[in-house]
């Protein structure tokens, strides 16, 4: 389960909202933007990103309200959304990078923004992006492998071998002497 | 059962308690006003086919005549935007079946070069404005590749392996 799924949306508001009721509609935003904004600057780390994919999310929510099906709650399915349009901002900003001419992805691993990693906090925001977005997406927002396979466009595998990463990175950051004494106790055995 | 880094935390623990920001200004006011600029535009046409775009746009381009230049910065971005649209015709040729997600994302840039492509249609643009639309046509164009390229390279992957 993740964070906020606990935040729910009245049948009245968002009965509302779909009629294109503005009041109704700003009612929505008000409630949700502190956990989507939150959910993109996770994932993009940086503020003004993650302004572009909170304006983005809501208004491709509104935009497909209709489509969202009011048995379930209300914040999964935006927090879908902004999960994807982070991914996409962050698909686009990898492309910037090696543009111009050519139209691949780079498979290599970036290095993410510099700056302290003693805490948790800076660590996370130092982790290359995808992988950031894999750990995020599985610890924090309770996604299962098989989804975070299907948002990136990966597989399960590649979920799974990214988190290890993750994990590896942040534990080797934030716990060096423990990285350092796992080393020397695997050495005496050997 | 999720990670946990010998501390008796989880990862999930420990990233679950980091603070949380607040956006630092109020989008409501910007998400307002798209939402009722586009309430009043005409609807869109559904299903316009991303080749028939092109020729719109292409048709914009010699509408102003062969001894016309076309539209300042358009022809570089319009070169781009073919080239990138032989790479994408490739790869829907090559690449399996897309899941969810990626069907969606690709659903989502299609959507965005239509309506691209319906503003350089319209032809009330400024030299500037043209050419703000077609560097934002050959970035989403750009990104619709590296969705399928994933693919294709997914697809290959698994044919290697089986």
């Amino acid at each position: 389960m993740g964070t906020h799924d606990h935040l729910k949306l009245d049948d009245a508001t968002l009965a509302a909202a779909r009629g294109g009721d503005m009041n109704a509609c700003e009612a929505i935003y008000r409630r949700f933007e502190r956990p989507v904004y939150n959910v993109a600057l996770r994932l993009c780390t940086d503020a003004d990103e993650a302004m572009d994919v909170l304006q983005n999310t809501f208004l491709k929510a509104f935009e497909r309200l209709d489509q969202f099906r009011g048995d379930s709650p209300f914040w999964p399915w935006l927090k879908r959304v902004a999960v994807t349009q982070s991914l996409m901002k962050l698909r686009r900003e990898r492309l910037h990078r090696l543009w111009p001419g050519q139209w691949l992805e780079s498979e290599a691993v970036e290095d993410g923004p510099g700056g302290e990693t003693a805490d948790l906090e800076g660590a996370l925001a130092r982790l290359p992006a995808t992988t950031r977005a894999v750990v995020w997406l599985y610890d924090v927002e309770g996604y299962s492998h098989a989804e975070i396979a299907e948002l990136m466009g990966k597989t399960e595998s590649f979920s799974k071998s990214r988190l290890a990463r993750g994990h590896a990175r942040l534990r080797e950051w934030l716990e060096p002497e423990e990285e350092d004494a796992t080393c020397v106790s695997m050495m005496e055995r050997t | 059962m999720r990670e946990h880094d010998g501390k008796n935390l989880s990862w999930s623990d420990r990233l679950r308690v980091l603070p949380e920001a607040d956006p630092p200004r109020d989008a409501w006011p910007a998400i307002r006003a798209r939402l009722e600029k586009r309430r009043r535009r005409p609807v869109a046409w559904p299903g316009l086919a991303l080749a028939a775009s092109v020729i719109l746009a292409v048709s914009l381009w010699i509408w102003q005549g062969p001894e016309s230049p076309p539209p300042a910065g358009g022809t570089p971005w319009l070169a781009q935007s073919q080239e990138l649209e032989q790479e994408l015709r490739r790869l829907r040729n090559s690449g399996g079946v897309m899941n969810g997600g990626e069907a969606a994302l690709v659903a989502e840039l299609e959507d965005r070069i239509t309506v691209i492509d319906m503003q350089l249609a319209g032809g009330e643009l400024s030299e500037s404005e043209a050419e703000k639309l077609w560097r934002r046509r050959v970035a989403l164009l750009a990104e619709l590749v590296a969705v399928r390229s994933d693919r294709v390279a997914v697809v290959e992957a698994d044919n290697y392996v089986l």
